[in-house]
């Protein structure tokens, strides 16, 4: 079993308009693969049909060989798909700690003993404590998530990703309004995701593309354009005119 | 002349715990999930009717009518809620209030045909009855039980919602729906559950308020306004809120209408307005 996350002719459609149409897409197990292509290509509709925030149209998703398709948003979680925001979507009146910790209780299932506290296992407080800690979040992990600078913000989404234990991950451009000078951290916390999890991201910098992702997959007017490694995606001519021609590689 | 003010005061915090009961799930409901279900009175009415059918026809006693009440109208609530209202989470507040305002007209007219729009009896145990002597001051028995279950409830709703992993959920669902679901949250499931505690905690108080605040057809339409006073002097979605502005309500709505029956209604919308004014956002409520 080498394929973690496949879709099948996914398809999406608001009325008349195509949003998504007919994807024949596949992950890999342990793949580094990024998903790019111009505003409006229809990248995060395509994520938001892998976790099933949005409904598909027509098609199928198969997570690690089981049909995911029918399956709510929560269920997909519980089966190994984790994700990420474009734009940051935390609890901001939770700390780090306490939103990576209700991440553990539902994924071991303990909030089925809805009457006790959150806070009252310790094995959920010290596996918390612990992925914050690699995620070099454990001295802000008791500040209140709205108060951390931006660039935390994002590891801490990570660090509650992390905490359900994905099979595969979905990241909604990681670094999207990260002020330059804090991107390092989140960067090298990518760097070092276990090698187990498959990881999807869409980013916008070729730079950062050629050196996290080993395949690219281009998406435009929601059907897939090319598809290869970082290298042959930058010299393709068809993905270079619809950039426009920018030889920089910053779409 | 004390004594009659401390009777009344305290038939007034009664009567104000009558309006928490029933409150609560509406403040639950428009506060947390944003909804605005204006027909939040015909589950308590409903409680109301449950309670006397069960007393009246089947010689239940009324203490144990109590819990039947919260059940039935907790489980009637997830059908309606799964069936009806969830198609209108994501719909304006325009489209919500057309919809619950007919369906609290059509459970008038529903209930009138059942059980015509007289006022329904209510008989309450022997031992609830008469007057007890509570530091020189002689209170009903059936109003210290209401102080005592108002109480009561609204401390299990607060230890419910700060101190369970159930709550835990709740308050994750109300900040993030988003992300909620991300971290494999059953949100709809959450709210389905929270709006039946909320459903039900209003059919209790129906059915404990039908000697005070009388069971006719009519219930969702008269105490409406009071519920969403309660709710909005509260601030939405604080239970310490609801508590406090319901007693606030109760005790100046029996002081006008025991004292200035004339202009009686009248003080309690003036004190309204000018708490509002004082406080947009309520009593406790947080500032959006």
């Amino acid at each position: 079993m080498s394929i973690a996350l496949t879709t099948t002719g996914l398809s999406k459609n608001y009325g008349a308009l195509q949003v998504t149409r007919a994807v024949n897409f596949s992950l890999p197990m342990g793949a580094r693969h990024a998903l790019i292509g111009p505003n409006g290509a229809g990248k995060t509709t395509f994520i938001n049909l892998l976790t099933g925030t949005v409904p598909a149209t027509s098609g199928s998703i198969t997570l690690l060989g089981e049909d995911i398709t029918g399956q709510r948003p929560d269920q997909r979680v519980k089966r190994g798909l984790a994700r990420t925001f474009q734009v940051t979507s935390l609890f901001p009146e939770l700390t780090p700690m306490q939103s990576v910790t209700l991440a553990v209780c539902e994924r071991l299932g303990l909030t089925a003993r809805w009457y006790k506290r959150t806070g009252e296992h310790r094995a959920a407080l010290d596996e918390a404590a612990e992925i914050l800690a690699q995620l070099r979040l454990g001295h802000v992990g008791h500040l209140l998530t709205r108060t951390l600078p931006y660039g935390q913000q994002r590891i801490v989404e990570v660090a509650v990703a992390l905490a359900l234990r994905p099979r595969v991950l979905l990241l909604d451009e990681p670094a999207a309004g990260i002020p330059s000078g804090e991107s390092a951290e989140l960067f090298e916390v990518i760097a070092e995701l276990p090698e187990d999890i498959s990881l999807l991201f869409i980013e916008h910098d070729m730079h950062l593309v050629s050196r996290f992702a080993s395949r690219v997959t281009v998406l435009v007017a929601g059907g897939i354009l090319a598809e290869g490694t970082p290298a042959e995606i930058m010299a393709n001519p068809e993905v270079r005119t619809v950039y426009l021609g920018n030889s920089e590689g910053h779409a | 002349m004390l004594a009659i003010l401390l009777t009344v005061l305290f038939d007034g915090l009664a009567y104000g715990m009558l309006l928490f009961l029933i409150s609560i799930g509406l403040s639950v409901t428009m506060g947390m999930m944003g909804f605005v279900n204006l027909a939040h009175g015909a589950f308590a009415m409903f409680g109301g009717y449950v309670a006397t059918t069960l007393m009246q026809r089947a010689g239940v006693p009324f203490l144990v009518t109590l819990p039947v009440a919260f059940a039935v109208v907790a489980l009637a609530s997830i059908v309606v809620e799964r069936l009806l209202y969830q198609r209108l989470y994501r719909r304006g507040p325009l489209d919500q209030v057309l919809f619950t305002v007919g369906l609290t007209f059509m459970s008038v007219a529903g209930i009138t045909w059942f059980y015509g729009p007289s006022q329904q009896p209510v008989v309450l145990p022997a031992f609830l009855q008469g007057q007890v002597n509570l530091l020189g001051l002689e209170v009903g028995i059936f109003r210290l039980f209401l102080v005592a279950v108002g109480l009561l409830v609204a401390a299990a709703v607060v230890l419910g919602v700060e101190r369970t992993r159930f709550g835990a959920k709740i308050r994750a669902a109300v900040d993030n729906p988003v992300m909620a679901t991300g971290l494999g949250i059953n949100v709809g499931g959450v709210f389905a559950l929270t709006f039946a505690i909320g459903s039900g905690l209003a059919g209790l108080g129906g059915a404990l308020g039908i000697q005070i605040l009388g069971l006719t057809p009519a219930f969702p339409l008269k105490y409406l306004v009071l519920f969403l006073i309660v709710v909005s002097v509260g601030g939405l979605g604080s239970v310490g809120g609801a508590l406090l502005a319901a007693c606030v309500v109760g005790v100046i709505d029996m002081m006008t209408k025991y004292f200035l029956p004339e202009i009686g209604s009248f003080i309690i919308y003036a004190v309204m307005v000018a708490l509002l004014m004082w406080r947009p956002h309520g009593l406790l409520g947080k500032k959006s």
